[in-house]
């Protein structure tokens, strides 16, 4: 299906992005991320624009001509004995293959960045057209998982190049905030470097930079500096592998600790009881029903997760 | 001098709105142009020499900034095109077509008013005293080059969605499918220019093929026969408007055609090894999904193949 960005009529001056990392929202869904970003804003959500990325439609174009996805599936299906597995299955042969493309296909490197440039383009414009100029535009992206991956490579792109009309010094698009949460930056800096040569075009991949990793930034004729975002924050769980944490240790291969961003680590609960409060409720409940404890395992890589644990500031950084 | 400057705020004012107008002819695609008012090119050109000049006044620039001598020398270049330089009336240049001109001549404008645009923007619309005037002149300057922004953006945006368009048609459903031992090669591929995307960031037309077809169909003595072969060879997607299924391009205009090796076994029938006794060399032609091919030519096996390109089983033929 034809790529297509997603036009909003704006409010007032502010804009959110919503960037997925993984998952079906080829054309829509992505109701549950947004939902938890409105509940995050309050009645504050009202007055701003709210857009989502979709990307996985194009995913499923290189998915689907190679069959790789198929192929995942299969190679990780000896591992399923229950539907959970099977979920699970289907979810590594998308990642897999989500990760892979960007990495190790130029085409799908260039379609996604390409796609994620025209739907920037089209909420700034969005803006002028609702009567605020760039410079008067307060943009959010809130991005999870591979979608801090591609954010990361369009918001260099966009300050490099100034034939997209998107450079913060020359074009005035700023971000106010780029709130990635779960980055795994690092970590395909850190896979595809040990890659070496089997990655093609390695110089279209900014997170392969020699000079490392960077705040995306355009340096002006007159000499200024301006950041494409001027609030940059790194959301990471230490449950959360993606993030670049194994067990409350930080990975130094794994982490995106990139100079200048306001890093967040959040401590995150492996199972879904938290805290004493919570162990009282569930054993009461326990003795009350006669069940056994409603205990479960988290997911530490939830996104709806991370907004909820950062909802009060969300709603203070976009303010 | 100052009257001279009356007359130019005067201007700015007036062709502000054909101006606008005019800014869309320049940075959209053809299709739409047809659908906008007819305006003048020199008003949008004369409207940015005097809007830039306005708002380099407005904005204060320090004293050494760069900015200053460059705008005039983009505004000279610019001037060139606006109408009391050219001594053409409005009425006469009413139509603002760039494809029309020689691609030097569009590509000099284009390149100026992007300059101007660009330089203008980075000094001028994000200092206060722009972005607060309420002063006529500067508003009307102001709103002129983010509308002119705006639309740059917009024919931006245009050529990457075109691109997008041109990726479908290369690896969308439509597209033809690869066997395992073709992603391999053209997975090495992209080590070569020539198959990696373009420097407008659309994708290469190119695709390496080496597929096994166990089912081309050929009459031998006024009987069908099934007869195997293996192709190596090059396919090129015709990615342009109105070319392929995305556009209906239907058979005259398919989505791709391929050229290359073909190579049959000894014996004919379905399924059969290639190099089984002494081959058969040819050559295949694809054009969309219809694809012929010539083995043993001018041998006492020479075939004529037909078959139709897809794929039986995943990953493999």
């Amino acid at each position: 299906m034809s790529y297509t960005p997603v036009i909003r009529d704006w409010p007032a001056d502010r804009a959110i992005l919503i960037v997925h990392g993984i998952g079906n929202t080829q054309t829509g869904g992505g109701e549950e991320i947004e939902a938890a970003v409105r509940a995050a804003l309050g009645p504050d959500a009202d007055s701003i624009a709210i857009y989502q990325l979709y990307y996985d439609g194009i995913n499923d174009w290189f998915a689907g001509k190679t069959q790789a996805a198929a192929l995942i599936s299969k190679l990780v299906g000896k591992f399923r004995q229950s539907e959970q597995n099977q979920a699970l299955a289907d979810t590594l042969a998308d990642y897999a293959g989500d990760v892979l493309w960007p990495v190790m296909s130029v085409s799908a490197r260039v379609a996604v960045r390409s796609a994620y440039i025209a739907q920037l383009q089209q909420v700034v414009n969005d803006g002028v057209r609702c009567g605020h100029a760039p410079a008067q535009q307060r943009l959010t992206i809130i991005t999870h998982s591979l979608g801090c991956f591609h954010t990361y490579e369009a918001l260099h792109e966009i300050s490099r190049q100034s034939s997209y009309k998107l450079q913060p010094g020359t074009h005035h698009v700023r971000f106010e905030n780029v709130i990635s949460m779960a980055s795994p930056v690092q970590l395909i800096r850190s896979v595809a470097g040990a890659m070496g040569a089997a990655v093609p075009d390695r110089t279209t991949l900014t997170t392969l930079s020699d000079a490392g990793l960077s705040l995306p930034e355009q340096k002006r004729l007159d000499g200024v500096v301006v950041p494409s975002a001027k609030r940059w924050i790194s959301i990471a769980g230490d449950l959360d592998p993606v993030g670049g944490y194994a067990l409350r240790k930080r990975l130094a291969w794994a982490y995106a600790d990139i100079p200048g961003q306001l890093s967040l680590i959040d401590q995150e609960s492996a199972v879904t009881i938290a805290n004493g409060d919570d162990l009282r409720t569930a054993l009461h409940a326990s003795l009350r029903t006669g069940k056994a404890p409603a205990i479960a395992p988290n997911d530490p890589h939830s996104w709806t997760a991370y907004v909820g644990r950062h909802a009060d500031d969300i709603k203070g950084w976009v303010a | 001098m100052n009257a001279l400057n009356r007359a130019a705020r005067h201007s700015i004012r007036l062709a502000t709105i054909g101006a606008l107008a005019a800014a869309v002819l320049a940075v959209t695609p053809a299709r739409i142009v047809q659908a906008q008012p007819t305006v003048s090119e020199s008003s949008l050109f004369d409207s940015l020499v005097l809007g830039a000049r306005t708002l380099v006044e407005a904005a204060q620039l320090p004293l050494g900034s760069p900015y200053p001598p460059l705008i005039v020398r983009h505004s000279a270049t610019l001037a060139r095109f606006a109408s009391g330089r050219e001594g053409i009336s409005l009425a006469a240049a009413a139509h603002w077509k760039p494809e029309r001109h020689a691609s030097s001549e569009r590509a000099a404008k284009v390149a100026a008013l992007d300059s101007l645009v660009d330089l203008v923007s980075e000094c001028c619309l994000a200092v206060a005293a722009v972005l607060e005037s309420t002063t006529a002149d500067v508003v009307a300057a102001r709103d002129l080059f983010v509308r002119v922004g705006a639309d740059q953006r917009s024919q931006s945006q245009a050529l990457l969605l075109a691109n997008l368009k041109e990726f479908e048609k290369k690896f969308g459903p439509t597209a033809p499918k690869l066997n395992i031992v073709e992603v391999g090669l053209n997975y090495a591929a992209q080590r070569l220019a020539a198959f990696r995307p373009n420097a407008r960031g659309g994708p290469s037309p190119l695709e390496l093929v080496a597929s096994y077809v166990p089912d081309y169909v050929a009459t031998v003595d006024g009987n069908a026969r099934v007869v195997t072969a293996a192709e190596i060879g090059l396919r090129y997607y015709f990615v342009g408007e109105g070319w392929g299924p995305l556009d209906g391009g239907g058979m005259l205009r398919p989505g791709h055609t391929s050229l290359g090796l073909a190579v049959a076994g000894a014996n004919d029938g379905a399924l059969q090894s290639v190099w089984r006794g002494e081959p058969r060399f040819g050559a295949f032609v694809a054009w969309g999904n219809i694809k012929f091919a010539v083995v043993g030519l001018g041998g006492d096996a020479q075939r004529i193949l037909l078959s139709r390109q897809f794929q039986k089983i995943p990953w493999v033929f």
